[in-house]
């Protein structure tokens, strides 16, 4: 092998041609292997400047141009530069032109001698790492994804003359195609593929993102996977499109990567390679954006708990002392962050609720449970009542979520006094002042009757019998024992006047302040509320607090009757609802029932099948709603337990 | 004191039934009874009587005013509460002290022993001032 032999295998190998270029006549020699790396037999390229220079890319020219001049001109040592050359199939191909210039002996330039390296992989390569990096840095910038994909497309279709390219992304219904960047494509193709679905035959991309494999098409005229949008695709003068899905392989995609030419043609190695970083990187891009959004959305949900619930969280060690603090405010702090920060619990705050805090840690830390603590603070006239929740944090610290609570509390101890106040109305009425009033009224004429009675029977020992004076006694027994039957009637009398004042009302509210009465009540017996209260129901013209005795009793009956029910059987349920001229309220037990033949009977007055209570809380009940226009009555559930149906009449439309 | 005799006993309750009804009662067991309407019918009569039957709740004067008032005229006069309302057996039942009061409606033995223990009692009670 001669040296030069060794020259061109050993340039050949290295993808390096050679070139020589006559300066005066711009006759240049161009290594073959030059040509054919743009796709060209030796004899299809004229070995002149001219001719080989059409092959640099447009917008190099200029650049390649002005280092060649500024080497002649003896400004640098060696003529180098990157430039881009166009192959025959329009594709773009990387090359290094180093040199040297050759001078007479007047110093005159007269040929420029040198070598072309193909650097299209490294340069390929280059481009992709800066694309990634300019993506990236665009993500972190917060820059919005269609910018971000934008600028990736640009950067894809600087690779390949002609080469057009989008990306389109999945909606998030998984189904249709949008485009999310595509800067080159003409205006009437994306709004004609926008909105359309994915499938088996749906062009490239909606192929390849159906299947989630790549999509090759180098002739859209004549591959069926076009054949619905081939017109589309001529209309906007594409011949090949492929298409990479842009997603992880486990999970379905959810977009793609396409590149349009106008020409029908498969892709090479090189872009192949391409099209898959492209992906990747839109990949990326996606992801980074979804995650920061995310991420963002997150911060957001936490500030707004922060601020939303507790007023002051505090970090401490288990030891009680103060690490951090975060607050909505630093008013109502009982220090400023400087006093307590890095001190102790104990130190800080007043004794008897430094202990109990410092308690409290040290049992949260042992037993890692959550503990709640209440404590007041402040002067006596400007208390302040806080609920603490402790937890364990960090597996050796403690964190306290503090809430003022000073006007829920207040709030409950008002609301507490009249709880009792209503509590003891409602039970002194139905029970001690009624057992006093009654007891008294009934015992005159139970009196009489006992009286005359017993006189007749002394009467029985005297001879002779005064019969005159046992019959008068005896009409006295029955005159007496009817007076006693007009007794309840005057009771029940009694206990209306007592306070009808009648007014609009609404049952729903009278259902929501019974709830509030008995609601202990209901809790310590581990009865199962449930309120079905209809949301438009007409109002009802009576008293509102007659009608709360009303419901309390039925309530309490309920209550009562459940108590031998297992626990988790439990469920009181109290319905409203309306029709055309009647409001009705239902209580509903899981209880016994009532026995078919005593469902009328349960009205009546001291009649009880329980062994407290005098048996009057329904009969008042009934007389209370049929003095309202209204009617009460029992049935037994379908499945467990009664119902007790009270309909009042709806108030007449006002005016 | 036996009592075999009659007694002579005087009934204030403004309830028209059951006074008549106990008056009956008294009689029938062999006594002698005045019926008042209200107390202050009783002190307008002026009768003297061996005991007084009455009732605490009466409209005006009630029973426990009747009886601070016939003790502030000196009048010792066995008296025994008759009541509807069970509560008041243990009430304070004014500055007197503790009363013998039966509750509605009662028995004729139980009655009858109310008085018995009034009038047995009766020495006592008077002299309280």
């Amino acid at each position: 092998m001669t040296v030069d032999d060794r020259y061109r295998r050993a340039a050949q190998a290295a993808g390096v041609g050679i070139w020589d270029m006559n300066l005066l006549t711009g006759d240049i020699y161009v290594d073959p292997m030059l040509k054919q790396l743009l796709g060209y037999e030796d004899h299809e390229i004229r070995n002149h400047i001219d001719d080989w220079g059409r092959f640099v890319h447009p917008d190099d020219t200029a650049t390649v141009f002005a280092r060649v001049q500024a080497h002649i001109a003896g400004e640098t040592p060696l003529y180098e530069v990157e430039h881009r050359m166009i192959h025959r199939d329009g594709s773009i191909r990387w090359f290094l032109a180093r040199g040297s210039v050759t001078r007479d002996a007047d110093g005159v330039a007269i040929a420029l001698t040198g070598t072309d390296t193909d650097i299209t992989a490294r340069k390929r390569d280059e481009v992709v790492r800066a694309a990634q990096q300019h993506v990236l840095g665009m993500i972190a910038a917060g820059s919005a994804l269609g910018d971000v994909l934008d600028s990736l497309v640009r950067m894809v279709e600087q690779q390949s003359d002609g080469m057009l390219c989008s990306v389109v992304m999945l909606d998030d219904s998984r189904s249709r195609v949008r485009h999310c960047a595509a800067p080159s494509l003409p205006a009437d193709y994306v709004r004609a593929i926008d909105g359309l679905t994915i499938g088996p035959k749906h062009g490239s991309c909606g192929t390849s993102m159906f299947l989630g494999t790549p999509v090759i098409v180098t002739d859209i005229l004549t591959d069926p996977l076009w054949e619905d949008y081939r017109e589309v695709a001529q209309q906007a003068g594409f011949r090949a499109c492929w298409s990479m899905p842009i997603g992880s392989p486990e999970l379905r995609p959810i977009g793609s990567f396409a590149m349009y030419y106008a020409d029908p043609r498969s892709p090479s190695d090189a872009e192949l390679q391409l099209i898959e970083s492209a992906a990747d990187i839109a990949r990326i891009a996606i992801e980074h954006q979804r995650a920061h959004e995310a991420l963002r959305h997150s911060e957001a949900r936490n500030r707004a708990m922060l601020r939303a619930i507790p007023d002051w969280m505090f970090l401490t060690t288990v030891d009680g002392v103060f690490l951090d603090y975060h607050g909505r405010d630093t008013d109502g702090l009982y220090l400023p962050p400087a006093a307590f920060l890095g001190r102790n619990v104990i130190d800080v705050l007043p004794p008897p609720i430094g202990e109990m805090l410092m308690q409290a840690f040290v049992r949260v830390n042992a037993s890692d449970e959550p503990e709640q603590l209440d404590y007041v603070m402040g002067a006596e006239d400007a208390e302040r009542f806080y609920e603490a929740n402790i937890v364990r944090c960090d597996g050796d610290k403690i964190l306290s979520i503090v809430k003022d609570v000073t006007d829920r509390r207040r709030a409950e101890l008002g609301t507490e006094a009249q709880r009792r106040q209503l509590a003891h109305l409602s039970r002194v009425a139905t029970l001690g002042e009624l057992t006093g009033a009654l007891a008294h009224e009934l015992s005159q004429p139970l009196t009489a009757v006992r009286s005359n009675a017993q006189a007749a029977r002394h009467l029985l020992n005297r001879t002779p019998l005064d019969i005159a004076e046992m019959r008068a006694a005896l009409d006295d027994v029955i005159r007496n024992s009817q007076r006693a039957g007009g007794v309840i009637d005057r009771l029940r009398a009694l206990l209306r006047k007592e306070s009808a004042a009648f007014q609009l009302v609404d049952i729903n509210d009278v259902v929501r302040d019974v709830i509030d009465l008995a609601n202990s009540e209901i809790l310590s017996r581990r009865i199962r509320l449930d309120s079905r209260l209809s949301p438009v129901l007409p109002a009802v013209e009576g008293d509102r607090v007659q009608l709360q005795q009303v419901l309390l009793n039925l309530v309490l009956n309920a209550c009562d009757a459940m108590s031998g029910a297992e626990l988790n059987q439990r469920q009181l349920v109290l319905a409203t609802n309306a029709s055309d001229h009647f409001v009705q309220l239902a209580v509903s037990d899981s209880g016994p029932g009532i026995p078919e033949h005593q469902l009328e009977q349960v009205f009546e007055p001291f009649v009880t099948f329980r062994d407290k209570g005098l048996g009057l809380g329904l009969a008042i009940s009934r007389s209370i709603v049929s003095d309202h226009g209204g009617s009460i009555r029992a049935e037994n559930n379908e499945g467990r337990g009664a119902t007790f149906r009270c309909l009042l009449p709806v108030a007449p439309a006002a005016g | 004191m036996t009592i075999d005799r009659g007694l002579r006993l005087a009934i204030v309750d403004d309830d028209d039934g059951a006074r008549a009804g106990v008056a009956r009662l008294l009689r029938c067991m062999g006594h002698q009874v005045h019926s008042f309407e209200s107390a202050e019918a009783f002190e307008g009569a002026e009768v003297s009587v061996d005991c007084v039957i009455v009732d605490v709740r009466l409209p005006g004067v009630s029973g426990l005013e009747l009886r601070d008032r016939l003790r502030e005229r000196g009048n010792a006069v066995p008296i025994v509460f008759i009541t509807g309302d069970s509560a008041v057996k243990s009430r304070d039942t004014g500055r007197f002290g503790a009363a013998t009061t039966v509750v509605k409606p009662f028995d004729d033995e139980t009655l009858f022993a109310a008085i018995a223990c009034a009038i047995w009692g009766a020495d006592g009670d008077g002299e309280r001032a």
